[in-house]
């Protein structure tokens, strides 16, 4: 039994190499769009830029993941965005809404999407056929509503949540807060694994935190060279934290993985699934309601027709990320890792003009290699 | 065959068995559960590839080594299992010929050919089926009956019946038996493994008994009285396999009273249950013992709240009335439920050990909402040492541990919520010696600390060995009751069985 145990050990270390070799095929690809762009991929402007360009699909994809992990899908969140989107506008351009009134009134349309997902995935539908139907409804909804034209200019505040920055100086700020914030619970970690060392699994935080004040130094010199960091990217790592301390700190998270592992032994161990499944379609819904602020106010109005394919590109950054297919697998951070791996290459690519006919392409085979990799990995161990 | 041995991690599955076969007979094998029999069938008919046992398969002297299901199958041998494997939604026609439909000179489907000859060979073999008919609007019982056509349409010279009545009525056995004859008169043989002795007697040639992977002995039927066949079964004498420890019963903390389940009108379900009614002192261990399909499965689930169909019953915690809707209910209340089927109903095999383990119990480790990962690891190590799980650290993926220790990490998901009752169904299922008699120095434990524990299970030994009380169910009701004192074997058996 016991060589059965190290294997197993081996195996999952064999995870955090699958992340690292991940991290490092995105640097090499960084790298090389570098090169081929003759210095303008990785200036300041450009990851400020790329992160903007990352933000709405990585609020989509948190959503996604939990999702995903509960052994659900939502094919809705296209069509949720074009919705909020457009009732966003609508208020706001045709019937003169504050700003602070309609944000709140477009999050309660995307929680009421959630629950209608949510209603009849707990009733038997196939999550999959649920909100491919959600999904026709809504894009009918958004094109009835805006009777199919484009609605603009939005309010200039709503504008700001799109396309504003927070300044240099209160950026720094952040970071450094951050920082501190990580080394606290770094220390505290370390000396809780110091008491409890039996069983204990060998982490490596040394390295751990050490690519983290890498990374802290990296944001720093991007904001610092830039205007500072784009309000969309602020409130996609804030709602990244919530959701992952949510999968982590709380029960609710860890029924998540339960019920996507295993539903029937989740029910037989007293957890309510549908409650479950319930929830976290609501929260998906939420999301999408906020990735549709998001969208219309960079766009400074909306079209019926935006967020066509949006669900897929969040599907995609959750599968890159690691998430498994049958559920009960699947991190935040993994996701936030795919939206950044595919705005890189659609940032890159179009640096370098390559045709969006092309991009199609190469993305599509990226998508098909990133999982490949992750089930040829898996089933090796 | 001769001298087959079968070792699996942990376990020897089989100890050095010969086994032959007559053209043109039938021969029973029977045994416990774990003796050895579908072990030995498995290695017969090519799951177990040769090269993964020790011995030798001889058909008419000459050696064979098959590599798949299919090599048997093409040296004609062929096997029915007992779970029902035929496609639902294809004609009865269509599910016998599948694989090898008649076809017409453009290569396409023959319908005429294939129902005109299938209704012929239903014919042959006295089966009032119709060809046309869609399987799935049959009952289990002629579904069952089907796949036994379906295997005998391949014409094999070996055919293996893997317990085929636990799902047929009284004349639908009849069907099949009258069906076998006639296979083996057309030169056939058949391999009849059972758990009930009564058919065993009536159909087969010769009887090879197992236990424990080792051949007990072959006997002709004619010549051997069923008494005899019993203490062939269960005569084992290995009496520290039950560690029993007798503990003071206190008051009666739960009580089930008229467990009814609804009828459907047209199936004559025999595991239906109905008005089942039982008592459970504080210290005592209360054995449930019947046959496949007696309703101990459904008993299981009725007390844990996840029967459907209930259509009456009272339940009593130390003396108060209750409900019990849902597992989530029945936790709550001090009630758990280690079910038979670990990998379907118990492990969430994507997550690790800790999380298995404290997966029920996450409202202890939480303040204010936010789960305190120290104190859940805490609870783990403890678990972990209370009931010697053998993990190499708490983050191990539960799907990476044996049979015995997932058994004990559902255990320890149980324990740790402190509850009153255990039902325990199946405890030791698939799981080797040493992590039996671990479970059973728990159960021990648990009882001592106050624990009420409902056991069931298939293995007779295992009943007599640690309970203080046995019921004894046959077609989903309570036939009989046995204190410790009242203990035998073959009263249990024969009641369990219906004589």
């Amino acid at each position: 039994m016991a060589p059965k145990g190290f294997g197993l050990i081996k195996s999952r270390s064999s995870i955090n190499l699958q992340f690292f070799m991940k991290i490092m095929v995105l640097i090499v690809c960084a790298l090389g769009f570098e090169v081929f762009t003759k210095g303008i991929f990785l200036s300041p402007r450009n990851i400020t830029l790329l992160l903007r360009q990352t933000a709405i699909n990585g609020v989509l994809a948190t959503g996604m993941v939990f999702v995903i992990v509960s052994g659900n899908i939502d094919l809705s969140i296209g069509s949720g965005v074009a919705l909020s989107g457009a009732t966003l506008a609508i208020l706001e351009t045709w019937h003169r809404w504050s700003t602070t009134q309609a944000v709140i009134v477009v999050i309660c349309i995307g929680l009421l999407m959630g629950v209608f997902n949510g209603f009849w995935t707990v009733r038997g539908v196939p999550s999959f056929v649920a909100t491919l139907g959600s999904m026709l409804i809504l894009r009918g909804l958004a094109l009835i509503f805006t009777k199919g034209i484009s609605i603009a200019p939005l309010n200039v505040s709503t504008k700001m949540i799109g396309q504003g920055f927070i300044g240099k100086t209160a950026s720094m700020i952040i970071f450094i807060a951050i920082y501190v914030i990580y080394l606290a619970f770094w220390i505290y970690r370390k000396r809780m694994a110091r008491g409890n060392e039996k069983l204990e699994t060998k982490k490596k935080p040394l390295i751990q935190l050490a690519l983290f004040t890498l990374l802290i130094l990296v944001m720093i010199y991007v904001v610092y060279g830039y205007k500072g960091i784009p309000i969309p990217v602020l409130l996609m790592i804030a709602l990244m934290l919530v959701m992952w301390f949510v999968a982590r700190y709380t029960a609710f998270g860890r029924y998540i993985y339960a019920v996507g592992g295993n539903m029937q032994a989740s029910r037989y161990s007293g957890i309510n699934v549908q409650a479950v499944t319930f929830f976290v379609f609501l929260i998906m819904g939420g999301l999408t309601s906020v990735g549709g602020i998001l969208l219309s106010a960079r766009l400074d109005g909306a079209m019926p027709v935006m967020g066509y394919f949006m669900e897929l590109d969040a599907i995609a950054a959750a599968f890159i990320g690691g998430c498994s297919m049958s559920g009960g697998v699947g991190s935040i951070w993994g996701a936030l890792f795919g939206a950044l791996f595919m705005a890189t290459l659609d940032n890159g690519m179009s640096l370098m003009n390559i045709s969006s006919f092309v991009q199609y392409v190469v993305k599509g085979i990226i998508i098909i290699l990133a999982v490949f990799s992750d089930v040829s990995t898996k089933s090796r161990a | 065959m001769r001298g087959i041995k079968k070792n699996f991690p942990g376990v020897v599955a089989l100890k050095n068995v010969d086994f032959d076969l007559v053209r043109g007979e039938i021969h029973a094998i029977i045994g416990e559960n774990g003796a050895g029999k579908s072990t030995l069938m498995k290695i017969l008919c090519g799951v177990y590839p040769y090269g993964t046992y020790e011995g030798e398969i001889l058909l008419k002297d000459d050696l064979k080594k098959f590599q798949s299901p299919r090599d048997a199958k093409e040296s004609g041998i062929s096997i029915v299992f007992q779970e029902i494997v035929v496609v639902p939604d294809l004609t009865v026609g269509e599910n016998i010929y599948l694989g090898d439909m008649p076809k017409t000179r453009l290569g396409l489907l023959n319908w005429g050919a294939l129902h005109s000859e299938s209704t012929r060979f239903l014919e042959k073999l006295g089966l009032d089926i119709d060809s046309h008919a869609i399987i799935k609007t049959l009952t289990v019982g002629e579904q069952q009956l089907v796949q036994v056509a379906k295997a005998i349409s391949d014409e094999p010279s070996i055919l293996i019946l893997d317990e085929p009545t636990s799902s047929l009525t009284d004349t639908e056995t009849d069907t099949l038996f009258s069906l076998i004859r006639v296979f083996c008169r057309a030169g056939g043989t058949c391999i009849y493994i059972s758990h009930k002795i009564e058919e065993v007697e009536l159909i087969s040639d010769r009887i090879t008994v197992l236990r424990d992977g080792e051949k007990i002995g072959t006997q002709n039927t004619s010549a051997i009285s069923r008494s005899d066949i019993i203490r062939m079964i269960v005569g084992r004498e290995i009496k520290e396999m039950y560690p029993k420890v007798s503990c003071e019963l206190g008051e009666v903390i739960f009580e089930v009273k008229n467990l009814s389940q609804r009828k459907k009108e047209d199936l004559q379900d025999k595991k239906r249950l109905s008005n089942i009614s039982l008592t459970l002192q504080r210290g005592e261990i209360l054995g449930i013992s019947g046959l496949l399909g007696s309703g101990r499965t459904e008993l299981c689930m009725g007390l844990f709240g996840i029967l459907p169909d209930v259509s009456s019953g009272e339940f009593y915690i130390n003396g108060s009335r209750t409900f019990i809707g849902s597992p989530k209910e029945a936790i709550q209340q001090g009630i758990v439920l280690l079910t038979e089927n670990r990998r379907e109903y118990g492990l969430i095999h994507t997550m690790s050990t800790l999380h298995n383990i404290s997966l029920s119990s996450l409202h202890r480790y939480r303040r204010y909402s936010i789960l305190n990962h120290e104190s859940e690891k805490a609870g783990g190590f403890r678990m972990v040492d209370r009931l010697k799980i053998k993990v190499p650290s708490l983050d191990t993926v539960v799907e990476n541990l044996s049979g015995g220790n997932q058994q004990k990490v559902l255990l320890a998901r149980w324990i740790l919520t402190e509850p009153k009752i255990f039902i325990l169904d199946e405890p030791t299922k698939g799981i080797d010696v040493g992590s039996k008699v671990g479970i059973f120095h728990i159960i021990n434990d648990l009882v001592a600390a106050g624990a009420g524990i409902i056991l069931v299970s298939s293995e007779l030994p295992e009943l007599l060995g640690m309970c203080d009380r046995i019921l004894v169910m046959r077609e989903g009701e309570i036939r009989g009751e046995f204190a410790r004192p009242e203990f035998s074997q073959e009263h249990i058996m024969h009641m369990a069985m219906g004589q």
